[in-house]
């Protein structure tokens, strides 16, 4: 097993286990989310030597609550895809650790736990705050959690849910109710339709091992199968990346390295020192997707604006599956693509082709860790003989229903720990 | 100019960017006084920093609508913000929030007086939309140990704007002029907004293009900044059209492009090429729904506008015209004068003395209405005195100057200062007797039948009193008594 690396452990003095509800839980985070006084650098030389001066909505909510952020684990720049993060591979390693955050905007936490043998969850768009995550695809990104435990998942986005006047885009909704979801008494949920997407759960051999494993354990838990189409996935990935590289090359907009970060040394004018900064702060992935980002933002307008009517359309079809069934299960990464090494646009879009829909609709979904014979965290570290599980999607603001489907399944899954 | 007139006509659209006085600026709770010491008004959402997210003023955004509403602009049921990209070192997160696919407030006009015009005609003019945005930061370049050195003060970035954008109707200098002083009119009138060229809380920038006239074309245009006063903007306008019309006879072409305006010169002069942006749509600011009810609530605050005001000043007072619409320029002196009217005084009275001395008196002390202790009802309690003749027209003068900077009431004013008018026919005969006793030749004058040495002897008796003697009693006394004196000699 390879060395567990922290990007940076807070001093003992700020591990006190405060009481309330989540009392001792230890919450693995990234450097993209502020914690008072922490590095803040959301793994990006242009952040360099940047600190946050508050705590994010979520952090304040979990220390509120008795949590313990317990670390930062090294992350891919801003977040964009998991290549150079380790945050799944530390949290299923470390047995003091119960959770972790981890920003979800191509489907990062549920990539992440899949490759970890952990339940992963992105909440519907609007759901949890990010006032105090640094960001890049605001329109996409929301906190997902990690968890060894399904239980912890619904305890946690309990208290970091609910509405937040320093993130006026999301909902007002109140906390999410989980009282019920967790009662052994509650019903299972037996008479949920879910709908499996034939065409992905067929012709690829890996992707049909996985569903079969899917449907087995759905049946058992008394779910009804139907099939669904969810349409084209090139669809959502061309529409997802046109948008996020538009949203991320105006929100890395602001890393010219003149109040904070790093700064390049030059010997020309203002216009030099700021190009050079610019050339020198970014990692080929962030690059090449703001190239494209500022490609469409001043060459090809009208190609940004297809992507968006496009979106929207596969919205409103994706929506529109939830006319006919509760909940839609499909599969979370592909044998051939690697998301750990994929380093440009085109490999990272591969990789994450199966989750990033999700991201698009801003609907909430579960990843469901592989079922294996010695257990969900035997696998090797670097994920590569973990079965990746499957994914239960869920229509808008449906947090809830997912999570108790969940439930109800894991009791027929073989070693994980609901 | 004459040729230029005959052979071009000129086609002119505003741009006006104008600061709301809110509190607050745009999406942060900051002071919106962009004058403190440097970067004292600041916090991270102003500072652009990572991590987090504009939150709307809803005060700017009813104080928008309001400015809107006072030059009858349709608001939007919907409008947004987009993203303004580009980057300069005032604007560091690369981008303005400002509103171009769908804004605030669409189809609004105002009408102008015609040039020239006897009979009160007017012209309407045009807006086609109003938006709001943010204010950038501002640079400030020093040397600092002989290295030039620039530096940016963020108080002024994320400050509230609106931007009025006309549609092309200006044909001339004077009408972009008219324009300007009658939005001022009636954006300061819903208290929106200073509206201060001088002070940069109002910022016009003209589009301007030349054509043959009636042709319908719509040409090149140029566009024009750097103007700090109304007047400025008309003369800017005037040398471009000048300019182009120049240009064009030599055959050369217009190319769009920015000019600045030189106002020691009297010149414009090419600035670099301007660099368009693309605007894309924010994603974290949530679209402004404006729905009925909250737009019917705005409305409750929108004040009776100026044309309004004047027309019924002349209905309800009997002023002229003329005396309307001054009183009805400003909103607090509309108001004021309402008030003193109230008070059971002639309004053409009321009228006159704030004409003729009230606005003045406050011009010369660069003072305006709220600036000063003068309430309505010490202004009405001075013509009362004036009226009752307690004092005569130039003590009134005096007192109201002196109520412009002093508390206190006309009464004490006028005590303090000895003031009262003496009306009292025995020392208004005691000065008279003095003064032609001390005038012989003059009152011979008078007797050989030149009646003009009365106004002579009146002025000495005048001011042998201060200045405080009823001016009516005092000829009537001198008049009497020269007479007298005439029949006696007989
Ligand atoms: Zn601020």
């Amino acid at each position: 097993m390879d060395t567990i690396v922290f990007a940076y452990r807070p001093p003992a003095s700020d591990t006190e286990i405060p009481d309330g509800p989540l009392s001792g839980m230890r919450v693995l985070l990234q450097p993209d989310l502020f914690v008072k006084n922490w590095p803040a650098d959301a793994g990006s030389k242009a952040l360099a030597g940047f600190s946050a001066v508050f705590d994010a909505t979520v952090i304040a909510r979990l220390r509120a609550a008795g949590a313990v952020p317990a670390g930062f684990a090294p992350m891919a720049e801003f977040g964009f895809g998991i290549n150079g993060s380790h945050l799944g591979r530390i949290l299923a390693a470390d047995e003091f650790l119960h959770a972790g955050l981890m920003t979800d905007m191509l489907g990062e936490a549920r990539m992440a736990a899949s490759l970890a043998g952990l339940w992963g969850f992105k909440p519907s768009w609007g759901r949890v705050s990010r006032y105090g995550l640094t960001g890049l695809v605001p329109s996409m990104e929301c906190t997902g959690v990690l968890a060894k435990k399904l239980s912890d998942i619904p305890k946690i986005l309990t208290r970091i849910s609910g509405a937040d006047a320093n993130d006026p885009s999301m909902r007002t909704d109140p906390p999410l109710d989980v009282s019920g979801l967790l009662d052994a008494t509650a019903p299972a949920g037996a008479s949920l339709r879910i709908g499996i997407p034939e065409a992905l759960a067929t012709g690829n051999a890996a992707r049909e091992a996985e569903m079969s494993i899917a449907r087995e354990a759905l049946s058992k838990a008394g779910f009804t199968l139907k099939n669904v189409t969810i349409g084209d996935l090139s669809l959502f990935a061309a529409a997802h990346q046109v948008a996020a590289a538009v949203e991320a090359s105006s929100s890395a907009g602001k890393y010219d390295g003149v109040r904070y970060g790093f700064r390049a040394e030059t010997s020309g004018n203002w216009n030099d020192m700021y190009l050079e900064t610019r050339g020198q702060s970014f990692g080929p992935l962030i690059k090449a997707l703001l190239m494209q980002g500022a490609w469409f933002q001043f060459q090809d307008y009208p190609g940004f604006e297809a992507a968006c009517t496009l979106r929207q359309h596969l919205v409103n079809q994706t929506n529109a599956l939830f006319n006919h069934v509760d909940l839609i299960a499909l599969p979370t990464r592909e044998a051939d693509a690697d998301p750990l090494t994929a380093n440009m646009p085109a490999d990272t879009y591969d990789a994450f082709s199966l989750t990033l829909a999700a991201n698009l609709t801003g609907l909430p979904v579960l990843q469901v860790p592989g079922t294996s014979a010695d257990g969900p965290n035997a696998a090797d570290t670097a994920g590569a003989n973990q079965a990746p599980g499957f994914q239960l999607m869920g229509p808008a603001m449906g947090d809830i229903a997912v999570l108790r489907a969940g439930l109800a399944l894991s009791s027929h899954l073989q070693g994980v720990i609901s | 100019m004459n040729s230029v007139s005959t052979t071009y006509e000129a086609v002119i659209g505003l741009e006006i960017h104008v600061q709301l006085n809110t509190a607050t600026k745009l999406f942060c709770d900051c002071p919106n006084q962009p004058g403190d010491a440097p970067n004292r008004n600041t916090c991270p959402i102003c500072l652009w920093l990572p991590g987090v997210f504009p939150r709307l003023s809803r005060v700017a955004v009813e104080k928008a609508v309001l400015a809107c509403l006072s030059v009858n602009c349709t608001i939007a049921e919907e409008s947004a913000f987009d993203q303004k990209v580009y980057y300069y070192p005032d604007l560091p997160k690369g981008y303005q929030l400002s509103q171009h696919h769908k804004p605030l407030a669409v189809n609004g006009w105002i009408d102008i007086p015609e040039e020239n015009a006897k009979n009160g005609a007017l012209r309407r003019l045009r807006i086609h939309h109003i938006h709001l945005e943010e204010d950038v930061a501002r640079l400030v370049h020093e040397t600092e140990g002989g290295k030039p050195v620039s530096l940016v003060d963020f108080n002024r970035a994320g400050a509230p704007l609106i931007e009025v954008v006309t549609e092309p109707d200006m044909r001339n200098p004077y009408e972009a002029m008219e324009f300007l002083k009658i939005l001022r009119t009636h954006l300061r009138y819903t208290g929106s907004t200073e509206c201060s060229m001088e002070k940069g809380t109002m910022r016009a920038d003209a589009n301007i293009s030349i054509r043959k006239p009636g042709s319908g074309e719509m040409n090149t245009k140029v566009e024009v900044k750097n103007m700090n006063s109304i007047r400025h903007v008309g003369d800017a306008i005037g040398y471009e059209i000048q300019r182009q019309a120049e240009s064009l006879n030599r055959g050369e072409p217009i190319v769009l492009h920015t000019r600045l305006w030189d106002p020691d010169k009297q010149v414009t002069t090419a600035m670099r090429e301007k660099f368009a942006g693309p605007c894309v749509p924010d994603p974290s600011v949530p679209a402004i729904q404006m729905d009925q009810q909250w737009l019917e609530a705005i409305q409750q605050n929108l004040p009776e506008m100026p044309p309004h005001k004047a027309s019924r000043f002349v209905e309800t007072f009997g002023l002229t015209a003329a005396d309307a619409q001054l009183i009805s320029q400003e909103r607090d002196t509309a108001e004021f004068f309402e008030a003193a009217v109230s008070q059971n005084l002639p309004p053409a009275k009321v009228s006159n003395w704030i004409i003729s001395h009230l606005l003045p008196g406050l011009r010369d002390h660069q003072l305006s209405l709220s600036d000063t202790p003068l309430t309505p009802a010490r202004f009405s309690g001075l013509l009362s005195l004036l009226a009752t003749e307690k004092i005569n027209a130039a003590a009134a003068r005096e007192i109201l100057l002196q109520m412009l900077t002093k508390d206190a009431e006309p009464e004490i004013l006028m005590k303090t200062a000895g003031l009262e008018q003496v009306s009292d026919d025995d020392a208004l005969g005691d000065l008279v007797d003095k003064i032609i006793a001390d005038h012989p030749s003059d009152a011979a004058d008078f007797k050989n039948g030149n009646p003009k040495v009365v106004g002579f002897l009146m002025g000495l008796a005048m001011k042998a009193s201060k200045g405080k003697a009823n001016p009516k009693r005092m000829k009537e006394i001198l008049t009497e008594k020269l007479n007298a004196l005439q029949q006696t000699s007989e």
